[in-house]
């Protein structure tokens, strides 16, 4: 069981995990506007978002992320067709991503895939 | 019965929430749109900074989000790429920007019933809600 944070023509932006879901709803309201409403762009589109300033894969790592604003960031990844599990997020005031919040937004997505394969 | 997303339950969680929710819908869509336009003209953002004479860094903060988008940049900005922006509204979940070419006059329609459904369907692979459209400019463009 899994909450879809916005679904379209493409598919679906799930949670993958209560952090991250608890992060967007401690965020401003202004910020919670700008994250959905990416999210439901991409819901529509996919991969076939053109602006890369707003989704991105993380570089040296098998995860993506979404960038609403300057600092807030949404890290997950693709998990069959037409679905992103986002595992974590995260505000940052710097451009690139710490080593730590790799390793916990992969540590997420492998809770979220057990827990999908009925292991937890 | 469905449960509803995220994007539903702000959408609903109040008047100020869902105008947030349809300028920052808005914003997207324009910066795709212009996207859309820059591939199709095959510019870049050195080009188009040069059309619009104005700095690379410019550009990219329209492009980005990092610079609020006035009607009278997009338009600027439509013109720079050859393509005419077209503001048509709709109910929600369907309203569109489009970038068309520069042959018809600019125009706002407000679309309702079996219009707005036909609607959908012609722009069934855009980007979303609330729409600009930019048609392909004509001879007041200038190659640099």
């Amino acid at each position: 069981m899994y909450v879809v944070a916005a679904s379209g023509d493409w598919g679906q932006i799930v949670w993958g995990s209560q952090p991250a879901y608890d992060f967007f709803r401690g965020l401003h309201e202004a910020d919670r506007a700008k994250t959905i409403a990416l999210f439901k762009l991409f819901a529509r589109v996919g991969t076939g978002l053109r602006n890369k300033t707003k989704f991105k894969k993380v570089q040296g790592t098998e995860l993506f992320e979404f960038k609403p604003t300057q600092q807030i960031r949404f890290l997950g990844n693709f998990r069959r067709r037409g679905r992103f599990i986002v595992a974590a997020g995260t505000r940052k005031k710097k451009w690139k991503l710490d080593r730590e919040d790799i390793d916990r937004a992969n540590r997420l997505l492998d809770a979220f895939d057990a827990a999908q394969r009925g292991v937890n | 019965m469905a449960h509803k997303t995220t994007y539903q339950e702000f959408e609903e969680s109040s008047p100020k929430a869902r105008r947030l929710l349809r300028e920052e819908e808005l914003i997207l869509q324009v910066q795709e749109e212009l996207l859309r336009a820059m591939d199709e003209a095959k510019l870049t953002k050195a080009d188009l900074a040069r059309r619009l004479e104005r700095s690379k860094g410019f550009v990219s903060q329209l492009l980005s989000g990092g610079r609020n988008l006035t009607v009278r940049t997009i338009a600027d900005v439509a013109d720079a790429l050859g393509f005419q922006p077209t503001l048509q509204l709709e109910e929600p979940n369907a309203a569109l920007i489009w970038l068309h070419q520069a042959s018809a006059s600019p125009s706002v329609q407000h679309l309702t019933g079996s219009t707005t459904t036909a609607f959908r369907n012609v722009t069934a692979n855009s980007t979303g809600p609330g729409s600009i459209s930019i048609p392909r400019g004509e001879s007041h463009v200038q190659t640099p």
